[in-house]
C-alpha cells in the first residue's frame, strides 16, 4: 500500500490544526462561564488564603491569553492539568478509562458489521421481497432510535424485567475479587482470556453485551443500508457479470468479489459514523454505569472540572482524527486504486 | 447440411425484460445454427438485442429478463433445462464463454488480473498446486500476445490500458479451453489501430484454439474481416443470415442494404457519413408487424399487419421480410 508524503504531512497539518482549534474553542468557553474555578480548586473549608494561593497557581490572575499560552505550553510537555474533582492529572485520568469505552466501542463496531452487514446483503439479494421492506422499516427506525431511550428500554426489560442481564459496571467486583481477576490491558475480556479466568471472560462479556448492542445500533443500520444499496449497485456492474459468464459459481462471485466492493465503503462510512458513535457512547455509559471516557467527561462537566473538560475534549477530538487515518489506510488496503 | 457438424442450435428464441415501463421484447423468434468451428456475426444496432442473445446462450441474463420460449441446443443438450448449478460448473466459462464491449469494466476493480484468471482455472480445471494455476495463468498470458504476463498477472485493472485489458480478458475466456466463444463487440471501445490487432488475434485464437465463435458488432465492416456467416438483427427480429458474400454481396432486405449503404469506405471519400433516416422502435411499444416498416422505403400494406417470417431464398440464405411473398419483387 503506497502512502505518499504528502498524505503524511496532510494528516499531520490537518491533526495540529484540529486540536489546536478544539483546545482553544474549549479554553475559551469554559473560561467564559462565569463560576470561580479556584473556589473549586481550593475545595469547600479554604482559607481566603488558600483560595488566593489557588487563583496563583491556576493563573487566574493573568490575562486570559496567557492563561491559553501556559495551558498550551503544559499541553505540549504532557501535563494535561490536574482534575479539580479528582485531584489527580487528567491525562492519566483519561488513558485509564479509555480501555473501557474502546473496549464497548469495538464491540459495538464488531456486532453492527456482524449482524448490519449480512442484512444489507439479505436486503439486497431479496430486493423487493417482504423481507426487504420490513429489514428497511427496522433500519430506518433504528439508525433514527435516541442511544439513551434504546438504553433505558433494554435496560427496563433485559435488567428490571427478564433478569437476564446485568444493568451495570463492567465486572462483577465480588467476582473480581474470587477469582483473582486483575486487569492488565485494561480490555477485560482480553485480559480474562489471558488470565484463563473463564467465570471472570463470561460476567464480562454478559456486561458489556447490552450496552455495546445499544451503541452498535446506529451504526449496524447504518451499515444495512449502504450495504444493502452498494450490493444492489455493484450486482448491476459488468464485472459481476463477466465473472458469471467465466464461470465462477454464484457464491465466489457474490461473496468474494462483489462483497470486496460494497466492503470498502461501508467501512469508510462507519468511520465517519464514528463521531457519533463516540456520543453515543457517553450517554450508554452513564445509563450502564460503564467507567469509561463519557463517565468521566460527563461527571467533570457536572462538576465544573474545566481541566479534565478540556482534556477530555481534546483527546477525542485527536482520537478521531487518528480514527479517520485508520479508515484511510483500511480504504487503501482494500482498494488499490485509492492513494494515500 | 450434418447435424453432427453443428455445435450450437438456437431455435425459435423469445426473451423479455421486464421493467416499471412495461415489457421490452428483446429478442423475438431467432433461430440459427453455429457449426464447429464457424464464425458468425450477429450485426445490428444499438438496442436490437444482439447482446441479450449472447447472454441467453450462457444464461447469465440480467434478473428481470425472461425466456418466454425456445431452445438452446448445445452438443443436443438444450442448456435452457440445465439447472444453475450444472450451468456454472460444466457449461458456462468452460464450454462457452464470453467477452465483452468495455474491457475496463470486466474485470473487477479490487482483484488482480491474476486472482480473477486463477480462480477461473482453478473451477474450472480443478488444478489445485499453486505452481501450476501459476503457469497456466502465465501461459494463458503470454498467449494472447502480453508482454511480461508477470506484470500483467499482479497488476489490477487500472494500471492496464484497455487494449492489454481485452487481451487479459480473451485469455481468461479462453484459459479453460473452451468449444465456443461469444465475443460481445470487443473492440467498440478501442482505438482503430487496437481493434485491428484484437480482431487478428481473435483470428488467430480461433485456428488455434479450434473455436466456433458468434462476434457480435454493429460494424458490418468488422464482420466482414472476422466472419464466415452474417445474421443481420433489428429490434430483437432476426432479418437476414447467409454467408459473409452472400449478405454482404447479394443483400435482399432492405435493411440489410442501408446497413451496406453505411459503412464507410476508404475509396469513397465523398460526401458526409450516410446515416438511416428515423430511429429503431420503441422497444416497449414495438409495431405490430415489421419493425423497420417506419423506415422502410418499401414498405406495403402487409408490412404492418404481420411479423415478415425468415424464408431460405438461396441455399443458406435466409430473409425476413415481406417483398419475398408471392407476388413481390426483389
Ligand atoms: N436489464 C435490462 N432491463 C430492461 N431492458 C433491457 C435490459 N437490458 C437490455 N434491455 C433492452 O433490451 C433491448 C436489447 O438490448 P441489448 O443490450 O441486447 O441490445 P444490443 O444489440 O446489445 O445493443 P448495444 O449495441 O447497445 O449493446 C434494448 O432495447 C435494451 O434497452
Ligand atoms: S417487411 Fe416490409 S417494412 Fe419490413 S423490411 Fe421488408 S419491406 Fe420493409
Ligand atoms: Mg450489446
Amino acid at each position: 500500500m503506497p502512502v505518499s508524503k504528502e498524505y503524511i504531512i496532510k494528516r499531520t497539518f490537518s491533526l495540529i490544526g484540529v486540536v489546536f482549534g478544539a483546545t482553544i474553542i474549549t479554553f475559551i468557553i469554559t473560561r467564559v462561564v462565569p463560576t470561580r474555578p479556584e473556589l473549586l480548586w481550593a475545595g469547600p473549608h479554604a482559607t481566603l488564603e488558600q483560595i488566593e494561593r489557588a487563583r496563583e497557581i491556576l493563573h487566574l490572575n493573568d490575562p486570559i491569553y496567557v492563561q491559553l499560552g501556559y495551558y498550551l505550553r503544559d499541553l505540549l510537555t504532557g501535563n494535561w492539568g490536574v482534575s479539580w474533582r479528582t485531584k489527580s492529572p487528567v491525562l492519566p485520568g483519561i488513558l485509564s478509562a479509555l480501555p473501557a469505552t474502546l473496549e464497548l466501542i469495538i464491540v459495538a463496531f464488531i456486532i453492527a458489521m456482524a449482524i448490519g452487514i449480512p442484512l444489507g446483503i439479505v436486503a439486497a439479494l431479496k430486493r423487493g421481497t417482504v423481507i426487504d421492506h420490513v429489514l428497511r422499516v427496522v433500519t430506518v427506525i433504528g439508525a433514527s432510535a435516541p442511544v439513551f431511550w434504546l438504553a433505558l428500554i433494554s435496560q427496563l426489560i433485559f435488567s428490571s424485567w427478564l433478569g437476564v442481564l446485568p444493568s451495570a459496571k463492567r465486572i462483577n467486583e465480588l467476582l473480581v475479587i474470587e477469582t483473582g481477576f486483575h486487569p492488565i490491558t485494561g480490555f477485560y475480556l482480553i485480559d480474562s482470556l489471558i488470565q484463563g479466568n473463564i467465570p471472570a471472560f463470561t460476567d464480562a462479556l454478559r456486561h458489556i453485551i447490552l450496552p455495546a448492542i445499544v451503541l452498535s445500533f446506529y451504526p449496524m443500520c447504518l451499515s444495512a443500508r449502504m450495504t444493502r444499496a452498494l450490493m444492489i449497485e455493484v450486482l448491476n456492474e459488468w464485472h459481476v457479470r463477466s465473472a458469471l459468464a467465466w464461470g465462477l459459481p454464484k457464491r465466489i462471485v457474490l461473496y468474494k468479489y462483489a462483497l470486496k466492493n460494497v466492503i470498502a465503503p461501508v467501512v469508510a462510512s462507519l468511520g465517519l459514523s464514528f463521531g457519533y458513535t463516540i456520543i453515543g457512547a457517553f450517554m450508554v455509559e452513564l445509563v450502564f454505569v460503564w467507567p469509561g471516557i463519557g463517565m468521566y467527561a460527563a461527571m467533570s462537566l457536572l462538576s465544573f472540572d474545566y481541566p479534565a473538560v478540556v482534556g477530555c475534549v481534546l483527546f477525542i477530538a485527536i482520537f478521531y482524527t487518528l480514527i479517520n487515518t485508520v479508515v484511510d489506510i483500511i480504504h487503501a488496503i482494500i482498494d488499490p486504486r485509492v492513494k494515500l | 447440411m450434418t447435424s453432427g457438424n453443428v455445435i450450437l442450435n438456437i431455435k425459435d428464441l423469445n426473451v423479455n425484460y421486464f421493467t416499471l415501463e412495461g415489457v421490452v421484447k428483446a429478442v423475438r423468434g431467432l433461430s440459427f445454427t453455429l457449426r464447429k468451428g464457424e464464425s458468425l456475426c450477429i450485426v445490428g444496432e444499438s438496442g436490437s438485442g444482439k447482446s441479450t442473445v449472447g447472454l441467453t446462450i450462457i444464461r447469465a441474463l440480467p434478473s428481470n429478463a425472461v425466456i418466454t420460449s425456445g431452445e438452446v441446443v448445445f452438443n443436443d443438450v438444450d442448456l435452457l433445462s440445465l439447472s444453475e448449478e450444472e450451468m456454472s460448473n460444466k457449461i458456462r466459462g468452460k464450454e462457452i464463454s464470453m467477452i465483452f464491449q468495455d474491457p475496463a469494466a470486466t474485470f473487477n476493480p479490487l482483484f488482480t488480473i491474476g486472482q480473477t484468471l486463477s480462480d477461473v482455472v482453478r473451477h474450472h480445471l480443478g488444478i489445485k498446486e499453486k505452481d501450476k494455476v501459476r503457469e497456466h495463468v502465465q501461459s494463458m498470458l503470454r498467449t494472447v500476445g502480453l508482454p511480461d504476463p508477470e506484470r500483467v498477472a499482479r497488476s489490477y485493472p487500472h494500471e492496464l490500458s484497455g487494449g492489454m485489458l481485452q487481451r487479459a480478458a480473451i485469455a481468461v475466456a479462453l484459459s479453460t479451453n473452451p468449444k465456443v466463444l461469444i465475443a460481445d463487440e470487443p473492440t467498440t471501445m478501442l482505438d482503430v489501430t487496437l481493434q485491428a490487432q484484437i480482431l487478428d488475434l481473435l483470428r488467430k485464437l480461433k485456428e488455434e484454439f479450434n473455436l466456433s465463435m458468434i462476434f457480435i458488432t454493429h460494424n458490418l465492416g468488422v464482420a466482414a474481416e472476422v466472419c464466415d456467416k452474417i445474421l443481420v438483427m433489428y429490434a430483437g427480429v432476426p432479418f437476414e443470415e447467409g454467408s459473409c458474400e452472400e449478405v454482404l454481396l447479394r443483400p435482399i432486405h432492405p435493411y440489410t442494404k442501408k446497413l451496406l449503404e453505411c459503412v464507410p469506405r476508404a475509396h469513397r471519400r465523398v460526401g458526409r457519413l450516410r446515416y438511416i433516416p428515423g430511429m429503431l422502435p420503441d422497444p416497449k411499444n414495438l409495431p405490430r408487424g415489421c419493425p423497420f416498416a417506419p423506415r422502410c422505403e418499401r414498405a406495403t400494406e402487409p408490412c404492418n399487419e404481420r411479423l415478415p417470417k425468415m424464408v431460405e431464398v438461396r441455399s443458406g440464405h435466409r430473409v425476413a421480410c415481406h417483398i419475398l411473398a408471392p407476388g413481390g419483387e426483389h
